[in-house]
């Protein structure tokens, strides 16, 4: 069983020709999986907010990535294709092997580093993983579509994912125990939805339903924190909970018409 | 001097001039670099988000050389992206343009978005107009008051935010002194030796004249995608 996987860089500048490895495709038996590094230099490094931006927007357009050979057209010059190599013979995990490529661990035990990917990377992979991230739509903010929600919530600043159906709305925050600033995460994620609840149009027939779900289990799952100010905290490691969870996008989506969105 | 990493674009460098300023820079044919010149031209005329443009001519007959000011930290249109426009007018004045020059080629890598300042309001560029009409008068003349092909055009354009920027800009198009018009094809066709200035100038007045119903037309096309 062989195994091939290449870099995807993120150029900040063309004309210094300097790269950032941003992810690596893996081909394994004709499929595709997306490794995404493990950190990305902030904008000080890549010069500027913009580009930084930009590096993030990438990440999360990787997650559609399918074809080993090219990358999804919609990413723009600032990606490229590094050369493809074979993953050595006898390596049982490949996606673990290139994985760690990215966590050199001599570097990772003498500094704090803390992962600057946002949430909504991981979030939007665990949709994808789940085949329904066709229904999912990133960065949700108040106004966009008759949302149940009072005007004065366009304050309050954007939701990482939603889902919206014919008369539902999904409103969804990624939690990761694991994440290093999981603390600042929970009480970022609770302040969001707190703000949202208290906006939610009393005059309206159904508001959205403010989700929180958690995508690992790790030792400081406070994730009970968020459960005054959501609806409902989904525990995707709970089996059950998952697959009532996916049902649910998959039928708010089916029912979406994407023109509400414009 | 780089390819730019785009595909299809193996005809395109990252140049920079002895000013420091940074262009991309493409190989054209003369109908080409005609698409472009007019197109740019009423851009800036008319105030359309595209980004700043020259050419470059070694000696007088060459084929003239097509500059694009390089856009900094971009990724291309894709349907997820119509949500976080910072201003759909811009988007709304670009297609404008394109119905009245006849640009059939407004595929997703001619969408450039920015972050301005984050991700969640991303600011529009177009790009390429090579592909129009308007670069060959003879046929620009025969395609009428008709609005181009929309085979290639990006789906998931969100039409009801983009259409009062579109009908801005196609008032404005209508609006436009005959003298300026003149001037942007004697220019145009001048750079690039193209003989027929008059045909091409008075397909365009004619185009003008009618700007409106050609961009609601046009919308109505790429609403059916």
């Amino acid at each position: 069983m062989s195994a091939r996987f290449r870099f995807v860089h993120f150029v900040p500048d063309p004309f210094s020709g300097g790269r950032v490895p941003l992810a690596a495709l893996v081909e394994r038996d004709g499929s595709v999986a997306v490794v995404p590094a493990m950190s990305v230099p902030g904008p000080a490094c890549l010069g500027g907010d913009a580009r930084a931006e930009v590096a993030q927007l990438l990440l999360e357009d990787l997650c559609d990535a399918t074809s080993f050979s090219e990358l999804p057209d919609d990413m723009g010059p600032h990606a490229i294709l590094g050369d493809a190599h074979a993953v050595p013979v006898g390596v049982d995990d490949p996606l673990a092997w290139v994985r760690a490529l990215f966590t050199p661990q001599q570097i990772a035990k003498h500094t704090s580093r803390r992962p600057t990917h946002r949430r909504s990377t991981y979030g939007y992979a665990f949709f994808r993983s789940q085949n329904v991230d066709r229904f999912v739509q990133h960065r949700y903010q108040p106004g966009r579509i008759r949302d149940g929600l009072l005007p004065h919530a366009k304050q309050f600043g954007s939701v990482s994912h939603y889902v919206v159906g014919e008369s539902e709305l999904l409103l969804m925050e990624p939690v990761l125990p694991t994440h290093n600033s999981f603390s600042k995460d929970l009480s970022d994620i609770a302040k969001l939805f707190a703000a949202y609840g208290s906006a939610r149009d009393p005059q309206a027939d159904q508001g959205p339903r403010l989700i929180a779900y958690v995508l690992d289990h790790g030792s400081r799952a406070r994730r009970h924190e968020l459960a005054p100010v959501v609806d409902q905290v989904v525990d995707t490691s709970d089996e059950n909970a998952r697959r009532f969870f996916i049902d649910k996008i998959r039928d708010v989506g089916t029912t979406g018409d994407p023109q509400l969105l414009s | 001097m780089e390819p730019v990493p785009v595909p299809n674009s193996s005809d395109c460098h990252y140049v920079i001039d002895s000013g420091g300023r940074k262009w991309v820079r493409k190989m054209v044919t003369a109908n080409d670099f005609m698409g472009e010149c007019v197109s740019y031209m009423l851009c800036r005329l008319v105030r359309v988000s595209v980004p700043r443009a020259a050419y470059l001519q070694e000696h007088d007959g060459d084929e003239p050389m097509w500059l694009s000011a390089v856009v900094d930290s971009v990724v291309h249109w894709n349907h997820r992206r119509a949500q976080v426009l910072r201003d759909p007018s811009e988007l709304g004045g670009i297609l404008a343009i394109d119905a009245l020059v006849g640009n059939f080629d407004r595929n997703h890598k001619n969408i450039l978005l920015r972050p301005d300042p984050d991700a969640t309001c991303m600011r529009v560029y177009g790009i390429d107009f090579a592909n129009s009409w308007v670069g060959s008068p003879r046929g620009f003349a025969d395609l009428g008051l008709n609005v181009p092909d929309v085979t290639n055009h990006v789906r998931g354009i969100p039409i009801e935010a983009v259409s009062p920027g579109a009908q801005k800009i196609a008032a404005k198009l209508n609006k436009i002194d005959e003298d300026e018009l003149a001037a942007i094809v004697e220019d145009s066709c001048s750079v690039a030796c193209e003989p027929e200035s008059d045909l091409l100038l008075s397909a365009l007045r004619d185009r003008c004249a009618h700007a409106q119903q050609i961009v609601g037309l046009h919308l109505e096309s790429v609403a059916r995608l």
